[in-house]
């Protein structure tokens, strides 16, 4: 089996580096633009991003899941401190605009076998929600939306959104436990 | 007794998912590793792989490809 980039990128490899940036940036440029508020804002976190996976690269342990769910890890922390950041210093173009930032929707796409098995389950996992649990999650996660945000544009108050992105986090992490692998279910 | 570990255990939860989803203020955070060193068996990464299944899950989905000139400046910097 290849060795992982980010093992390479750790052993001083400068080659893996381009290699890491070429396989992944766009799983870091789609977390970016949905984390970010204007298209410059994401370009400079996408940066960021990378020096932080570069920096880190020595703590990936293959044992505990793949490289991609490592580098989502750590481009979702990276991008979240900048957005704090950025509300503690308000300025007039921080703030996410709809028109800016698109989106799809990964339930509507086409062949659900070219997502990874794993994040497959996750999105059956999601399904599987009570529906204002999934709509807070699926608002928060795949859209980019603040707690904020979505008590704005959901009308229920800030205390309610943050209940259901507890326990719908708390119940899909649960039934992502219980769901055997899919080839498994494919199997049987 | 069990009624204080009850809401400590749901608020070591709320920090933890905030933290994932929005982000967390100093004062959060301190109250996050105070929590976390009474609860030695919560992961401070306990719901972060779920999470970032979705973003893979959301990445797949909308397939964009970074700018090339932001691949150029990338791949210009000094990674040594």
């Amino acid at each position: 089996m290849a060795e992982s980039l980010l093992k390479r990128i750790a052993e001083g490899d400068t080659t893996a580096v381009q290699e890491c940036i070429d396989a992944y940036s766009g799983l870091v440029w789609s977390l970016a633009r949905r984390l970010s508020g204007t298209p410059t804002d994401a370009e400079e976190g996408v940066q960021e991003v990378f020096i932080s996976v570069w920096e880190n690269a020595d703590r990936f342990d293959e044992s505990v899941g793949p490289e991609t769910t490592f580098i989502a890890m750590i481009a979702r922390r990276r991008l979240i401190d900048r957005r704090r950041r950025k509300q503690r210093r308000p300025d007039q173009n921080a703030a996410v605009s709809d028109s800016q930032i698109q989106v799809a929707d990964p339930r509507q796409h086409d062949d659900p076998s070219e997502l990874g098995d794993e994040a497959a389950r996750a999105m059956e996992a999601l399904e599987q929600l009570r529906s204002e649990q999934r709509e807070v999650l699926q608002l928060s996660i795949i859209h980019g939306r603040t707690y904020e945000q979505i008590a704005t544009s959901t009308g229920k108050p800030l205390g309610t959104i943050k209940t259901h992105a507890r326990r719908g986090l708390i119940r899909l992490r649960e039934l992502l436990e219980s769901m055997p692998p899919s080839d498994a279910r494919v199997n049987r | 007794m069990k009624h204080h570990g009850f809401h400590e255990l749901n608020r070591l939860h709320e920090l933890l998912v905030d933290r994932v989803l929005q982000g967390l203020t100093p004062a959060e955070d301190a109250e996050l590793k105070r929590l976390l060193a009474k609860h030695p068996h919560t992961s401070l990464e306990t719901f972060d792989h779920a999470v970032a299944l979705l973003d893979v899950a959301a990445a797949c989905a909308t397939d964009e490809p970074l700018p090339p000139e932001l691949r150029c400046r990338l791949l210009g910097m000094n990674w040594r």
